[in-house]
């Protein structure tokens, strides 16, 4: 069971949360002059790293406000947790 | 004392004062508090307690504590029996019943023995789904197959019992309550640690082993709580 | 390494078996109201699963909370199992697609085929994608029947989606 540290609530159970995928994937601004291939990419395509991996959490059960993690996906580490916004640590 | 053939005159934790009658295989018996089922039935002289998984061997109490391999017994009748009790981990109470398992008809008579005759045929590692010849005949084969396999037998009714749940964190889980466990506790305790230790002793067998592990001078936490084995 | 970007993620699919017992269930048993499906080994023991960890692993082992959804879904369905002891549990890595569906295809690079991203349902699949594959192979070409599963699917939008199939993680 993963402890996750929400920054605003502080140390939860996992299963208050729901994990958003992948972090640091900007909404492309110019979406009605992307190709077909880049708008998937966008949408679909997604680094899957067996490692640190940075992704975001949003505490579903609890202020249900979305931060950014910091994880290894093989030992479930979580190095940092920081704020949506934030630069990549 | 009855029939209690094997039992030593003294010595040991159990309270020879009080007597308890259990039941194993619809055989009548009597031990003490502080037995399991397994010194129990040692005690009056009961020796072939099941039988082994596939080639149905006989077989007797092994150990002493959660490592048995052998003694797996059929705790209780009805809705709250429960299969595959190893007979050195269960607690003796007035009235219980158990039975052994993976047997017919009987355990001293158990027909399923004539594996044993034909085990140079049926190795280590034998896949249940060599039978497959003739295709058709795999259905006719797995009925047999399947009251081969498995030991105990699953309740036949819902559960009765309701269990509560706690949500706990520590700093250093132990598993294991034995002299490593103890010391492990202790050196995490010491070290400032929140520690859970584990094990399957009741509490003040417990609470006593972990007082004589320190030379009598821990004390017992006032925040240390100890749950008791369901 | 072929520079082709997949859409996967990597999530633990949990299973688990209890102790063997004499004979107590005859067929598989799914349920989508409760999500678990649970059948009974030639061995005795009673093998379940559907819990899948929504959050990327590869650590093969799933957290507890999945493992106690699955076994109150169990007892739920059969409250005669609730005293019997769990042996043994795990997780098994699987690719799961956006659209739940696998990848059966050609790719832009000469000679290189795809046959992935099988995510929870592979084993009941391998035979007819291992023929419809070999056909792909032979020919150069997908087979009728794997043409939908192709990998450009997520570029021209025809998606297939199977998240509700069986209405479990199967």
């Amino acid at each position: 069971m993963l402890l996750i540290e929400c920054p605003f609530c502080g140390p939860r159970a996992e299963i208050e949360f729901a994990c958003g995928g992948e972090a640091h994937i900007a909404r492309p601004t110019n979406t009605e002059s992307l190709s077909d291939a880049e708008w998937a990419d966008y949408l679909f395509m997604r680094k899957n790293i067996k490692g640190l991996q940075y992704e975001r959490w949003n505490h579903a059960r609890g202020c249900r406000l979305w931060f950014n993690v910091a994880r290894d996906t093989v030992t479930h580490k979580i190095s940092k947790v920081y704020r949506m916004g934030e630069p990549k640590p | 004392m009855s029939n209690q053939t094997n039992r030593l005159n003294q010595g040991g934790t159990i309270d020879r004062a009080k007597t308890l009658a259990f039941t194993f295989d619809g055989q009548r018996y009597e031990g003490h508090p502080g037995d399991t089922l397994a010194s129990a039935l040692l005690a009056n002289g009961v020796h072939l307690v099941g039988r082994s998984f596939k080639y149905h061997r006989p077989r007797g109490i092994l150990t002493a504590g959660s490592e048995e391999p052998n003694a797996l017994i059929q705790l209780g009748e009805g809705a709250r029996t429960e299969p595959n009790v190893r007979a050195t981990q269960i607690e003796l109470f007035d009235g219980l019943v158990a039975s052994s398992q993976n047997r017919w008809p009987s355990l001293r008579f158990d027909i399923g023995s004539v594996n044993n005759l034909l085990s140079r045929y049926f190795p280590a590692g034998f896949y249940y789904k060599t039978f497959m010849w003739p295709p058709s005949f795999w259905m006719k084969y797995e009925y047999f197959i399947r009251r081969a396999a498995g030991l105990g037998k699953a309740p036949a009714a819902p559960d009765p019992d309701a269990y509560s749940k706690n949500f706990i964190h520590c700093d250093v889980l132990i598993a294991g309550s034995g002299p490593a466990g103890l010391a492990a506790a202790l050196a995490a305790g010491r070290a400032g640690a929140r520690v859970i230790l584990m094990g399957h002793t009741a509490d003040d067998a417990l609470e006593a082993r972990v007082m004589r592990a320190d030379g009598g001078s821990l004390r017992w936490p006032p925040s240390g709580r100890c749950f008791s084995p369901t | 390494m072929a520079g082709v970007r997949l859409p996967f993620q990597s999530h633990p699919l949990q299973a688990l078996v209890s102790e063997p017992v004499k004979p107590v269930l005859d067929c598989v048993v799914m349920s989508n109201a409760v999500h678990v499906y649970v059948s009974q080994s030639d061995k005795g023991e009673l093998v379940m699963g559907a819990g899948i960890d929504s959050y990327l692993s590869y650590a093969q082992t799933g957290s507890p909370p999945v493992v106690e959804n699955l076994l109150n879904a169990l007892v739920e369905l059969f409250p005669v199992f609730s005293r019997l002891r769990v042996l043994r549990t795990w997780g098994g890595i699987v690719d799961v697609c956006p659209d739940a569906s696998p990848i059966v295809s050609k790719t832009p690079i000469e000679g290189l085929y795809f046959n992935c991203g099988w995510g929870t349902g592979g084993f009941k699949a391998t035979p007819g994608s291992g023929w419809v594959f070999a056909h792909t192979l032979a020919q150069d070409r997908p087979h009728k029947l794997n043409e939908p599963f192709a990998l450009d699917r997520f570029v021209n939008g025809y998606l297939i989606d199977e998240h509700g199939a069986a209405g479990v993680a199967h």
